[in-house]
């Protein structure tokens, strides 16, 4: 009977396996991200090993690397695990070393030793409850267990299923929500839209998309040389300079010292080449550093990468939501990310990039923008699957030199406008829509054109 | 890999002799066991500065006269690892003292 009842607890329990990610926690800060964003600390059995999940999540929060020895650091300022023995306890998991590419494995491992242990939870409870209560409702009994059961195959912490009532009242919530901010927008802002989610930085795009919401995964086309970049650092300056929110820039092709001048040209409006080449006087010298302070106040986080692959930037995503509280990651450019498996076509890797990017977009409640190469007929390879995933799809073209010179309706603009950003496809809205816009090459700055006659 | 998990070890263990020091033989001060723990994560997992380290070696194989070696100490437990500039004012500071000490030595 005892032989029974411990090889029934053995089931339940992997004390190893939850050594072993701790372990890797500590070694490595890939595995440290990874098991931050997989598990929680009721996954641990031992209640020592949810301490140092607890402990390591936190430095892990707070940007400390979360090695051994700031581990006891961080125990002993909290008067924990002070103890010989826990000295002792903590080398021997420390000392549980894995390969950091097994990770998941180990994770998997923990979580479905978790996932047992509550359905071993349930079944206790529906017996005492069958024990005490003989008098019930067979019929409610059943119906609650099944629920709980339900909620316990779900096979993801966040997997949640929406029952009737959950949807009407998220439907009704939604309508008022919009029917307020419609009276709002006649009573208050006189006509103008506030947005729904974070700024483009065009007034038309704005209005269009009611702005880039959460989980949106966002795809902006452009051939070589057309403004890819440009655009990326336009809704940089619109979304964490002028509206100081969190946001990650992923460079795949430029240098620091090539980003952070372009910022200098952006901010202080003076032309790229001649910042580049210092040919500035010092009135311009002046207006440069006003510049880079409010580069200094925003919430840009710059992150060059030449070896980006779609692994990798979930790994870097999920550090900055989690440390940054990021709410936007703009990647420039996917064409230039590594392929994980060279026998992959080229389309096949842009569709495996753009399914990784949403469902990381969805996951972590952020805006993911990824600029992709178009072809020189203004074509995307593999344009049908991208749309197929993406929220938004825009590109970036230049207006033919011909229409600009010919077109009466491109008159009517405050500045002539020199490129179109074409909203190809819009989950929630109009698509099929061109906005003229401004580019300055010599600035690399895009503006929006306003029409000045009808 | 097995390189790797030799140096991991070698780490996990001075961790724990380092804590032991101080928690079960009460041989080092809670700010000598925070000064030397942080000096093993700085030279092992941060993997910086050899400079920093040939320092340390110099310091240990130099004979160093008994005040002197205590202001070393103290200079080194003051260090801020996490700041460049308090590693790099404070290896400053470190080899006045070592060049101050050598000149005693040969007067």
């Amino acid at each position: 009977m005892n032989m029974e009842s411990t090889d029934y607890k053995n089931q339940l329990i992997d004390l190893e396996s939850e050594r072993r990610v701790l372990s890797a926690m500590l070694h490595s800060e890939e595995a440290c991200i990874e098991a931050y964003n997989s598990l929680r600390a009721i996954d641990f059995y031992s209640p020592q090993h949810v301490t140092i999940f607890e402990l390591t999540s936190s430095l892990y929060e707070r940007e400390i690397r979360p090695t051994y020895v700031e581990l006891i650091k961080e125990a002993h300022g909290l008067g924990i695990l002070t103890s010989t023995r826990d000295i002792e306890d903590l080398k021997y998991i420390a000392q549980h070393y894995i390969d950091d590419g097994n990770i998941k494995y180990w994770i998997k491992k923990v979580r479905d030793k978790s996932r047992l242990r509550k359905f071993d939870s349930f079944l206790r409870k529906s017996k005492q409850v069958l024990e005490e209560d003989l008098e019930q409702d067979i019929e409610q009994i059943l119906m609650t267990a099944e629920e709980e059961l339900t909620n316990m195959t779900a096979l993801e912490i966040d997997d949640h299923v929406d029952t009737p009532a959950d949807m009407a009242r998220l439907g009704y919530e939604e309508v008022e929500r919009r029917f307020l901010r419609y009276k709002e927008i006649k009573e208050l802002h006189q006509g103008v839209i506030p947005l729904d989610g974070l700024p483009t930085g065009f007034y038309n795009l704005n209005k269009v998309t009611l702005g880039y919401k959460p989980g949106d995964l966002i795809i902006l086309g452009a051939q070589t040389g057309h403004g890819k970049t440009s655009f990326a650092l336009h809704t940089a300056n619109a979304v964490a300079i002028r509206n100081k929110t969190n946001l990650l820039y992923l460079n795949t092709e430029m240098s620091r010292s090539q980003i952070a001048l372009r910022w200098g040209s952006i901010l202080s409006g003076i032309e790229h080449e001649r910042v580049r080449s210092g040919e500035i006087n010092e009135s311009e010298l002046s207006r440069i550093l006003h510049g880079y302070s409010q580069l200094q106040d925003s919430g840009f986080y710059s992150y060059p990468c030449p070896n980006l692959t779609p692994e990798k930037t979930i790994s870097i995503a999920r550090k900055f939501k989690a440390q940054k509280q990021i709410d936007m990651m703009i990647i420039d450019y996917v064409g230039r990310m590594d392929k994980q498996d060279p026998r992959l076509q080229e389309w096949q890797v842009l569709e495996q990039i753009v399914k990784t990017q949403k469902m990381l977009a969805q996951n972590l409640q952020i805006v993911v923008m990824c600029l992709v190469q178009l072809n020189p007929d203004g074509s995307l390879q593999g344009a049908k699957r991208m749309k197929n995933e993406c929220d938004l799809m825009l590109k970036l073209s230049p207006i033919p030199k011909e229409e600009i010179e010919e077109s009466e309706e491109l008159k009517k603009f405050d500045i002539m406008p020199n490129y179109a950003i074409f909203i190809d496809k819009n989950r929630d809205g109009q698509s099929g829509i061109r906005i003229p816009i401004f580019f300055d090459l010599q600035k690399q700055i895009l503006k929006d054109v306003k029409r000045v006659t009808i | 890999m097995a390189a790797d998990v030799r140096l991991k070890s070698i780490y996990d263990t001075l961790c724990s002799v380092i804590s032991n020091l101080h928690l079960q033989m009460g041989i080092l001060s809670h700010e000598e066991m925070y000064g030397l723990l942080s000096l093993l994560d700085y030279t092992f997992m941060k993997k910086k500065d050899p400079a920093f380290m040939d320092l340390l070696r110099e310091w240990q194989a130099s004979k160093t006269e008994p005040e002197i070696y205590e202001i070393i100490k103290a200079t080194l437990l003051g260090i801020d690892f996490n700041k460049t500039e308090s590693v790099d004012k404070n290896m400053e500071i470190i080899r006045s003292l070592l060049r101050y000490n050598n000149n005693l030595r040969d007067d």
